[in-house]
């Protein structure tokens, strides 16, 4: 039953495996100081990493329970079902996916000032008002930093074409 | 009819607005924000000068205009150099800030960079000098006493390609058998590791050498031998003015071999020590800049240098060395613009064969 | 003695003392920021300081940089974000405690160690100051190689019953530390031909990465307040008496934190993870770290504000800084026309008292101001989280962009964001990779310089065995309480 042993706590395990049998092959090539540190680490881990696979794809086989928490970190504890988990996981993820296409289009500055004034608007549910004046409040916060460290927030496509004022440009 | 008017209207705009420009003549940055890129994080040696030397151009430049650092660090300062090759516009708002670890990659051809030199306006450059010591066990009391000192000698090192290309190329060509242990962050830690006896031989900026490596020569602990030197107006390396005491490496090649230095090596080394040493930081305007502006910032330059509170300064903050301004500062720079190719190849070659070290 | 009342006096002074509190705030600010720390902190200060009298321009920066591992707790305990650096493994009980409720009481504990921790440093660099160079000259690359080797054992301890998840996900943060630059050669290592790559990951962005953005997608997803109860039960001042019950844990870490601090062999980014892993080492009755325990929350905060204490004695006297910001706190001193050195003993001993006394100050104050806030801004767990939500990602962005300004920052934010919640999610230790990650360069670099300049012989050096035995205890103390408890740790399963 593939499904069963297919879940993506294995599929991280084999991921693991693979980006240390990687690390290996790239390691080879690199000049002698280099190659030394990321080798070895390489080497062990990759030794690791499969006896975890291993074991992953055993517990999942015979559908053990994982073995609970300890006190090394804070994992979630869900009142869903794991599917309810990973499909909101992937509807924010997609929110964030957003924000970014929009800040390479319209800039950073005014992609986030839209980004916080939508989501008090839609997701937290406040009137118009409040999300807006939480949007301008970022945009003054982002303009602050902007001056402070002397940096350009990333702009996007349509600043090349339209030179917006600052703070938006 | 009235369509006309407007069409005349945005005409007549038109032919004004291209009118201010040549009007525009007389610089004046009043009101404007200048931003001066250092490719280098906040607080590293570059940042600091160019803050420094920040609060005189916003006095001198016309117009009084604010003058912000702003760091771009990555790529040991590759990246800031791409950017400000590809993307920053001639307006003179913007200005670059090189050091050595932007020349050398340059010099020594790496693929990433993109940035040219050759293109830009130079508005003014600031040398540095470096003092080598030895520890006391070995009896070497001088620069004399290396002729034909066989000890084995360790150097915390950078990294071959960093600025010790000039300490180690100089070591070797005093013909000193030293082993470069590679991996310390910076000079400071190059120090303390002197101090432990982890190594033996080093170098530091003068300005270092002063508050903490005379100590350890009053306490016995250290013996200086030699400063690379400082370039004078013909192009010769001449003893360094902030620690005249000590003989510059040419002389202590001398002292060694009882001949001037010659030959690809001594080419090379000469290269690198400009690009290194001889100017190691330098502002610059980008390539399309027009004459004006770039006047404007030499201008400038020069009134800096000669205002007393900036001397007093350079003095406390930056060794104390002559700054190069505009025409000096760019006669300066061509010595590392017009490096030989068998020069760079030489010292390819050596990294090569020495370190076994490639640039990609 | 004389001249520390006179750089009191001189402190006192109401010019300088405005500094200082200017400082102060500033601090407090940066710190409640996540992701914003002390390079950012100094950052802002350094373009006002030239020309300042250094004895204000100390307070400045000294006041800013002494306050940021308090305030930084704000969001380490009310959001599972990390603050700063310096108050990563605050998250791992203060959390779970505001999530109880508990918020005011576990601030109110962190803020008195902070306070005393940051206390002891201050008194710990006016006493060692003179005899400290020899201490430091005692430890060449070979020691420092086992220092961070030391650091590295902690993930023994920080992956509880999954070793081996734990030593695999240290081996995933020494490769991310591994990315970009090897030390020493001009080799890109697993850059993929990505120019952003060749310097590797900032620290900034794998810390967010790792515990800041799963926290705000699982509170999201969640789509509830932090708290789980309406009220905020105890508050700070059961968290004062707490803090004050564990007097012997507090001396233990501010002690840690001072050593870490003014060794440069772990860099300060790690002060927190060992405080933490050494008091669950050293407990008995551990079952509760992890889940709110307030010790958990005492061990760090107390180690994090004493290290900036501990920080500033390589920095002043042998121009090496051992952290981020007291590399910036470097290029203020020379901006100032002060050179670091052995004569900051002798000619400009009023500065370095200067320095004790704005560390001292800055401490009180910056507590004193954090524990008043407390309450108010313990609210902030109690209303819906989807209220910050869009301003936490505002800040991350922000924050991460900062690092090296480039759209590299924000897509390695992202990339580091899916690690950090995959591994959240399937049990694998993030602390571990933290630390991987964090120590990665200092072992490459310090095995290196060891094996290159003495070969095999460093392993026979003195302090090398010494630190080495050390390692050995400290793992064979946490196995043996492991031992001890492993019957009863066996029936608690929490699913």
């Amino acid at each position: 039953m593939p499904s069963r042993v297919l879940t993506i706590r294995v599929i991280f395990a084999a991921m693991v495996v693979l980006a240390f049998g990687y690390g290996i092959y790239e390691a080879v090539s690199y000049m002698y100081l280099a190659k030394i540190f990321p080798l070895y680490v390489c080497l062990a881990m990759f030794i690791l990493s499969c006896i975890n696979l291993v074991m992953e794809v055993r517990i999942s086989w015979k559908q053990l329970e994982h073995s609970g928490v300890g006190f090394v970190d804070l994992e979630s504890k869900w009142d869903m079902a794991m599917v309810e988990v990973l499909k909101r996981f992937c509807y924010f993820l997609g929110i964030v996916l957003v924000l970014y296409a929009s800040i390479s289009l319209i800039g950073y500055s005014l992609s986030i000032t839209i980004f916080v004034i939508l989501f008090y608007r839609f997701i937290t549910n406040t009137n118009w008002w409040v999300a807006i004046v939480a949007g301008l409040a970022g945009l003054g916060f982002i303009s602050l930093i902007s001056k402070l460290l002397v940096i350009d927030w990333p702009s996007g496509v349509i600043q090349n074409w339209i030179s917006l004022p600052w703070p938006l440009g | 009819m009235q369509k006309k008017w407007i069409l005349v209207g945005i005409a007549f705009f038109l032919i004004s607005s291209l009118g201010l420009v040549p009007l525009a003549q007389g610089v004046d940055f009043s009101g404007e924000t200048i931003k001066w890129i250092i490719p280098f994080g906040v607080g590293g040696g570059s940042d600091v000068w160019a803050r420094l030397y920040a609060p005189f151009f916003q006095k001198y430049l016309p117009g009084k205009p604010t003058v912000a650092v702003q760091n771009m660090p990555g790529g040991g300062s590759i990246t800031g150099g791409n950017y400000f090759h590809t993307r920053v516009k001639a307006d003179g708002l913007t200005a670059f800030g090189s050091s050595g670890s932007t020349s050398f990659p340059y010099l020594l051809g790496a693929s990433q960079v993109k940035y040219d030199f050759a293109k830009y306006h130079i508005v003014f450059a600031s040398p540095t000098g470096g003092v080598a010591y030895i520890k006391p066990e070995f009896g070497v009391k001088s620069a004399k006493d290396l002729k034909g000192f066989k000890e084995k000698l360790a150097y915390a090192s950078q990294g071959a390609t960093s600025l010790d290309i000039i300490p180690l190329l100089s070591f070797e060509m005093l013909g000193l058998d030293v082993k470069a242990v590679f991996g310390y962050k910076g000079r400071g830690p190059g120090r303390v590791a002197f101090e432990q006896g982890e190594t033996n031989i080093d170098y530091q900026t003068t300005t270092a050498f002063t508050k903490n490596v005379r100590p350890l020569i009053d306490q016995g602990l250290a013996v200086p031998l030699m400063t690379w030197g400082i370039l004078d107006d013909k192009g010769n390396v001449v003893r360094d003015p902030v620690e005249p005491e000590f003989p510059c490496f040419p002389e202590a090649y001398e002292m060694v071999y009882g001949k001037k230095p010659s030959g690809s090596a001594w080419k090379a080394w000469k290269a690198f020590f400009v690009a290194g040493f001889g100017v190691q930081k330098a502002m610059w305007l980008p390539e399309k800049t027009s004459p004006e502006i770039v006047e404007a910032y030499r201008t400038a330059a020069a009134k800096i240098v000669a205002d007393p509170e900036f001397q007093k300064m350079v003095k406390k903050s930056l060794g104390g060395y002559p700054q190069l301004v505009g025409q000096e500062a760019r006669q300066a720079f061509n010595e590392v613009l017009s490096v030989p190719p068998e020069s760079k190849q030489w010292v390819l070659k050596w990294l090569k064969e020495r370190f076994d070290v490639t640039v990609k | 003695m004389d001249a520390a009342l006179k750089s009191l006096s001189v402190m006192l002074d109401p010019s300088h003392f405005l500094m200082l509190i200017l400082g102060v705030l500033v601090g407090l600010s940066i710190g409640i920021l996540p992701g914003l720390g002390g390079i950012v902190g100094m950052s802002i200060l350094l373009p006002i300081i030239y020309g300042m009298d250094p004895h204000a321009a100390f307070a400045l920066l000294i006041g800013m940089v002494a306050v940021i591992p308090t305030s930084d707790t704000f969001p380490s305990v009310m959001m599972g974000i990390p603050g700063s650096s310096a108050s990563q493994a605050t998250i791992m009980d203060g959390y779970p405690l505001a999530k109880k409720g508990e918020a005011a009481r576990a601030l109110g504990a962190a803020f008195t160690c902070s306070l005393i921790g940051g206390l002891f440093g201050a008194a710990v660099l006016s006493v060692i100051i003179p005899i400290a160079r020899p201490i430091v000259l005692a430890f060449g690359s070979p020691e420092l190689f086992m220092l961070a080797l030391l650091g590295l054992s902690m993930v023994g301890v920080l992956s509880g019953k999954r070793p081996i998840k734990g030593v695999l996900a240290a081996g995933i943060g020494l490769m991310i530390g591994a990315l970009g630059d090897a030390p020493a050669v001009p080799e890109y290592r697993y850059t993929f031909g990505i120019d952003y790559l060749m310097d590797g990951i900032p620290l900034v962005i794998v810390g967010l990465g790792l515990f800041a953005f799963p926290e705000i997608v699982d509170l999201l997803i969640k789509g509830k307040a932090i708290s789980e109860v309406a009220t905020l039960g105890k508050g700070w001042l059961d968290g004062v008496k707490d803090a004050l019950r564990h007097k012997l844990i507090i001396l233990r870490c501010s002690i840690i934190g001072v050593i870490v601090g003014f060794l440069p062999g772990l860099g300060g980014s790690v002060v927190d993870w060992i405080a933490y892993g050494h008091v669950i080492q050293t407990t008995r009755d551990r079952e509760n770290f992890g889940k709110g325990d307030i010790r958990g929350v005492i061990a760090p905060e107390s180690a994090n504000n004493a290290k900036e204490g501990g920080g500033l004695i390589p920095t002043l006297l042998f121009g090496i800084p051992g952290s981020g910001s007291m590399a910036v706190f470097l290029g203020g001193l020379l901006i100032l026309g002060i050179q670091p050195g052995p004569a900051m003993v002798t000619e400009n001993v009023d500065l370095l008292y200067t320095a004790i006394w704005s560390l001292a100050l800055a401490n009180v104050f910056g507590a004193g101001l954090c524990i008043f806030l407390s309450k108010p801004i313990a609210r902030l767990t109690v209303i819906p989280f989807t209220y910050l939500a869009p301003f936490m990602i505002l800040i991350i962005t922000l924050a991460s962009y900062q690092a090296s300004r480039g759209w590299g920052d924000l897509i390695a934010l992202l990339v580091m964001g899916i690690l950090g919640w995959v591994m959240k999610q399937y049990g694998w230790p993030r602390p571990a990779a933290l630390i991987g990650y964090v120590l990665s360069d200092n072992i490459e670099t310090y095995l290196f310089i060891s094996v290159q300049r003495y070969g095999l012989a460093w392993i026979a050096r003195r302090g090398v065995i010494i630190l080495a035995l050390i390692i050995i205890a400290s793992l064979a103390m946490g196995v043996f309480w492991q031992r001890k408890k492993a019957p009863r740790l066996g029936g608690d399963h929490a699913k």
